[in-house]
């Protein structure tokens, strides 16, 4: 069986509290589309703080299927954008590009 | 009630200062203070999340401090060249007044969120407005000699430096332009080494700036990692950042301690650089990755906000955390 490096859960982002300092310091958080969170897999401080924001624990296919429904609605709010507003043709200007999950 | 040794398996040290045998979590008497203190961990600076924006938007300007900010115009589609203006405490966003002219891509200066710029932008088109606001209102004032979206800001309401950005179409390329704000008016001063847009910036006033990061090539997008430091006559290239990016975020009341937040490599990147003056040295990363956010505070306090992609609202504060603390009893 592959060793995975990662685990994904949803959580909403409540703001303050939701990632505190020591807890950031500890873990390699990796905010995502639809709430999803990426942190290490085997650690105990991510466990700790999954459990903490209550959150609930996705697959890799079930996080990258959340993931990729945001993403693809930002892609068609920007299609739907006049010309004028894609003219500045720098990278936050582009159209979103999609993301893939590593397990 | 089971005492401290049996839960932890040693008695608390009677120490007199700070007990350097102390191991995480530990606890130890300071006879010398006459306190109870605690070691939480190393000493590090990280980034905790904080309560959104109440609009999500990127491209934003950003003033002030950590614990009191200001986030004014942005992009937020469908509909863009937002004019919402958002002053943070420290806790919590709150809708002022807002801008007169809707814009993104705005350049920014002021170290408090009741005194603070906006310059250029994109609205579309490039735009020259510069408004001022007073705690209040923005008022609009002399505009830039030179319309450009993206350019870096740093400095004061009062004396503040605009570098760099990009021109309209049909190029959209580069500009090295800067010109600096006496608190009347604009003044074209020498330019940057190397033209750029979407760069961040951090300084006190007009005499004494940083600009770091930037795309010099819209066409091709080719994020840069030089740094430049202006002293009020000319700028000069030191070191580099260790990560080339464009549209990320920069923090710091002084040119030599500021902080590099966020980007576009030109996929989001979440890493965090410390500027010292003389390096850039790689510290704990965002925990949400973006770019096109905004930023205020220094590089000891700071806090960033907004972003894309996708366009958020989120916010996060950057502080110490661990070290030595001292248990306080109620």
């Amino acid at each position: 069986m592959a060793h995975k490096t990662y685990q994904y859960c949803v959580a909403e982002n409540w703001g303050k509290g939701f990632i505190e300092h020591s807890e950031s310091s500890k873990i390699a958080f990796s905010g995502l589309p639809g709430n999803v969170w990426r942190v290490p897999a085997h650690n105990k401080h991510a466990n700790l703080w999954i459990a903490k924001v209550a959150g609930s624990v996705k697959t890799l296919d079930e996080a990258q299927a959340i993931v990729d429904a945001v993403v693809t609605a930002a892609q068609a709010v920007w299609d739907a954008l006049p010309d004028a507003d894609k003219a500045p043709a720098l990278e936050n200007n582009k159209r979103p590009t999609d993301i893939t999950l590593e397990e | 009630m089971a005492t401290y040794k049996e839960k932890v398996g040693t008695s608390v040290v009677n120490y007199a200062g700070t007990y350097s045998g102390a191991v995480e979590g530990e606890v130890w008497y300071d006879s010398t203070a006459s306190t109870f203190k605690v070691n939480t961990g190393a000493l590090v600076f990280a980034w905790a999340t904080s309560n959104s924006l109440n609009l999500a938007r990127y491209n934003s300007g950003g003033a002030g401090t950590y614990t009191a900010a200001l986030c004014f115009g942005g992009a937020a589609p469908p509909g863009a060249y937002k004019t919402n203006t958002e002053s943070y405490n420290g806790t919590n966003w709150t809708e002022v007044n807002d801008m007169n002219t809707g814009r993104e891509y705005i350049g920014d200066a002021g170290t408090t969120n009741t005194a603070a710029l906006a310059f250029g932008g994109w609205k579309p088109g490039t735009a020259s407005e510069t408004e001022l606001w007073n705690g209040t209102n923005w008022t609009n004032v002399n505009g830039l000699g030179t319309a450009r979206y993206g350019p870096a800001g740093c400095g004061t309401s009062t004396s503040a430096l605009a570098s760099g950005g990009n021109q309209g179409a049909p190029s959209y390329g580069p500009l090295g332009n800067v010109e600096t704000w006496n608190g009347s008016n604009w003044t074209e001063v020498t330019n940057l080494n190397v033209a750029r847009g979407s760069s961040a910036s951090a300084g006190a006033s007009n005499t004494a700036g940083l600009v770091f990061g930037g795309g010099p090539n819209p066409a091709g997008i080719n994020p840069a990692d030089l740094t430049e430091t202006w002293n009020g006559s000319n700028w000069t290239e030191v070191n580099d950042l260790n990560t080339a990016r464009e549209s990320l975020a920069g923090t710091g009341a002084t040119n030599t301690a500021s902080l590099a937040v966020g980007g576009n490599e030109p996929g989001v990147t979440a890493k965090t650089e410390s500027w010292n003056g003389t390096n850039w040295t790689e510290v704990n990363d965002l925990n949400t990755g973006r770019g096109a956010l905004a930023g205020a505070g220094t590089n000891a306090l700071a806090v960033v906000f907004g972003g894309s992609s996708p366009t958020q609202g989120t916010t996060e504060e950057w502080s110490e955390t661990g070290g030595i603390k001292t248990i306080e009893t109620s």
